[in-house]
């Protein structure tokens, strides 16, 4: 699973969001460092349907516009459950060997 | 009204397939311009009287190349163009590795005058050690075409981007320092280098894995099958006449297009990139001769050059408007994208 579409996926637990809701709420998740571009988010978002880990919620008219809420599928939790269990894991076996390594308080803040 | 902004982020939206953008437009549209106004809220009308910015644009496009180059997961039509425009890549970055190995071996043969070859095999140019040495530049092609058959495509990227530089210095260098003479073919020549890694666009994420084994193969095999023809054809003393690098291409292409031919079924990305690849070598083969009757010193064996030239060149359009005809319709018959 790409970054991307994890934060896509971790975006829309909880609530059902329309694309800009997903744009902005990636860039708070991922403290800015993920700044999906329209193109990109579609792309990602348009496969995630295909594979049925996200699917249309509604449609509601917005200033003139109609906009379209996405909300993430059961297939999609279990997607994105399974990867955070794998991230957390590889993340646990980094943080053990750097204990284990390095002397206390080195590699933290400046 | 339709604002500016929209208007112009509309324009740029029809890079995408037409039925992508009926069931997904107006939402990319929204998000498009909510994002824009709430980048700076205290000026709406500033606003939509902007430009897409290129992070936008480079971020539609890639989706369109994505969309339209299909790789796996895609429509039938759109992964059939993919698996094609793949396809050239390869064969492109291929013959450049083929042709690097070749000229390597020539280079070497010639430096430790190893007999068998003959005194004019290889141009008086590369026979100074400077210019071998920059010849020797073309042996970047090998790790780019290694790198892409192993699935390493950003790496292919980069190495052919780099492998590519001396050619096109080279190119800029030749056109001006002769005045213009061959600037068409050699203009032309740098575009045809230039094809497969612009080819390489298609290798994106989506893109299916490479079966390595034929194509590893393919490296050794092709560097013997060159450099034979090409000792053969000069020890026949016709060098320049029958085994230009147009001509091998043309050689190459034709008897590709009767192997495939033979083949049931036929695989329709193979008929597609042959038929591109055919366009490709028909241009080149009618500008190295136009330029060639335009600029060289006429020698006794230039009505035989002129046949055999003409004759490549008839070969590959008929080549070429077969495979495209056969494409096209095979092409119909698919889902689009």
């Amino acid at each position: 699973m790409t970054e991307q579409a994890f934060f896509i996926l971790t975006a829309l637990v909880g609530e059902p969001r329309h694309g800009y809701g997903i744009v902005s709420e990636v860039a708070d998740l991922s403290d800015r460092r993920v700044d999906l571009r329209v193109g990109t988010l579609y792309g990602v978002l348009g496969r995630l349907v295909d594979d049925g880990l996200v699917e249309l919620d509604r449609e509601e008219p917005h200033q003139g516009r109609l906009r379209r809420y996405y909300r993430i599928t059961e297939r999609g939790g279990d997607a994105l459950a399974a990867e955070a269990a794998r991230q957390a894991a590889n993340a646990r076996a980094a943080t053990r060997r750097l204990r284990a390594h390095r002397p206390a308080g080195a590699g933290g803040a400046a | 009204m339709t604002s500016l902004l929209e208007e112009r982020y509309r324009r740029m939206l029809r890079l995408l397939p037409a039925s992508y953008r009926r069931e997904w437009e107006e939402d990319m549209v929204a998000t498009f311009m909510e994002g824009a106004y709430a980048s700076d809220p205290d000026d709406p009308e500033g606003v939509e009287l902007g430009r897409p910015g290129r992070a936008e644009i480079a971020s539609v496009a890639a989706l369109a190349l994505r969309l339209r180059l299909g790789g796996a997961d895609a429509a039938p039509r759109s992964f059939t163009l993919g698996e094609a425009v793949r396809r050239v890549a390869l064969v492109g970055l291929l013959a450049h590795a083929v042709g690097a190995l070749v000229g390597a071996a020539l280079v070497v043969w010639t430096a430790y005058r190893l007999p068998g070859l003959p005194a004019d095999a290889l141009p008086a140019a590369l026979t100074d050690r400077w210019q071998a040495l920059w010849g020797l530049t073309g042996l970047l092609w090998i790790p780019a075409y290694l790198a892409l058959v192993h699935g390493q495509h950003r790496t292919a990227r980069v190495l052919a981007l780099v492998a590519l530089a001396p050619v096109l210095i080279g190119t800029v260098v030749d056109v001006s320092a002769d005045g213009g003479a061959f600037a068409l073919s050699r203009s032309y020549w740098l575009l045809f280098d230039a094809l497969p890694v612009l080819a390489l666009a298609a290798f994106h994420g989506g893109a299916p894995p490479v079966r390595s084994r034929p194509w590893l193969v393919a490296l050794p095999a092709g560097t013997a099958v060159v450099l034979a023809v090409s000792l053969a054809v000069w020890w026949a003393g016709r060098q320049e006449v029958t085994a230009d690098w147009p001509g091998l291409w043309a050689a190459g292409v034709l008897v590709a297009t009767v192997v495939h031919a033979a083949r049931r079924p036929a695989a329709p990305h193979w008929t597609l990139a042959l038929g591109m690849l055919a366009v490709a070598v028909l241009g080149l083969r009618v500008v190295t001769l136009v330029d060639h009757l335009t600029f060289a010193v006429a020698t006794a064996d230039r009505p035989v050059l002129l046949t055999v030239n003409v004759a490549q060149a008839a070969a590959m359009l008929v080549v070429a408007v077969a495979l495209l005809a056969v494409s096209r319709r095979a092409m119909r018959r698919l889902a689009p994208v």
